[in-house]
């Protein structure tokens, strides 16, 4: 911990925090859809940024190694996430679609709101390959490389989400 | 809906999605990363005996949730 006593370092450390907390906090909560499981990802994140600063800070982009960290938290705890997901799912399943008022409800829910409900649907890497593309505007290659996986899988991964949303979409347009 | 529509539409509702968290939550855990490893790591708890095999062991304890063993 010799590193984080040193003024040069910490303050670096400070800045790398005040900088990237906000986009890695919307990142995360694109991924995770609940704001405090969000935050304790970010803190997570920041602490294994922490404990190899001296090497992530000599990085070129420090940031792009902490997105790393996040995505794979993310993915790491998908299990539970999915578990939590599946329950809404099966709550949404249970609206009968017959009923005035469901259909209704359903109705009212716009567009976008229905995509970001898919995406938390979505199996974790391929929400990941999503908001990675389409929100953090990463090529196919970058995001291959936090993912370890080849910019093929990328590509093929982002098709197939890209289709449950879009079919999500279908089915909520018919529902309205 | 075309390919291009969908993919904008998509960029949109994740845009939404990112503005669904408030400045003030972004705020608020900036401050509590800072503020817990200033405090933590100004004043290093040492405790003896609970480490292995009794050897001294440092506790940083970065949250309420979340605690490093140093051995």
């Amino acid at each position: 911990m010799q590193w984080l006593r040193a003024n040069a370092a910490r303050r670096e450390f400070e800045s790398f925090v005040a900088d990237s907390t906000g986009p890695l906090l919307r990142t995360a909560f694109l991924m995770a859809r609940d704001l405090a499981e969000a935050e304790d990802l970010v803190q997570e994140t920041f602490l294994r940024v922490a404990r190899h600063w001296p090497r992530v800070c000599a990085m070129h982009h420090p940031a792009a190694y902490a997105r790393r960290v996040l995505v794979n938290l993310v993915i790491d705890g998908a299990e539970r996430r999915s578990r939590r997901t599946g329950e809404l799912d099966g709550r949404l399943r249970g609206l009968d679609r017959s009923d005035s008022r469901a259909e209704r409800a359903l109705a009212a829910v716009d567009v976008h709101e229905e995509l970001l409900t898919a995406l938390a649907g979505l199996p974790a890497r391929q929400r990941a390959v999503i908001v990675l593309r389409y929100w953090e505007d990463l090529p196919e290659a970058e995001v291959a490389a936090i993912l370890g996986c080849s910019p093929g899988t990328v590509k093929s991964t982002a098709s197939r989400g890209l289709a449950r949303l879009r079919e999500a979409t279908r089915a909520a347009e018919i529902a309205s | 809906m075309t390919t291009e529509t969908f993919e904008a539409d998509l960029r949109q509702a994740l845009a939404r999605g990112a503005a669904d968290v408030p400045e003030t939550r972004v705020d608020r855990l900036r401050e509590a990363v800072l503020e817990e490893s200033d405090s933590r790591l100004a004043g290093v708890q040492t405790s003896y005996g609970s480490g292995q095999g009794g050897q001294p062991s440092q506790e940083l304890v970065l949250s309420s949730t979340m605690t490093l063993w140093i051995p």
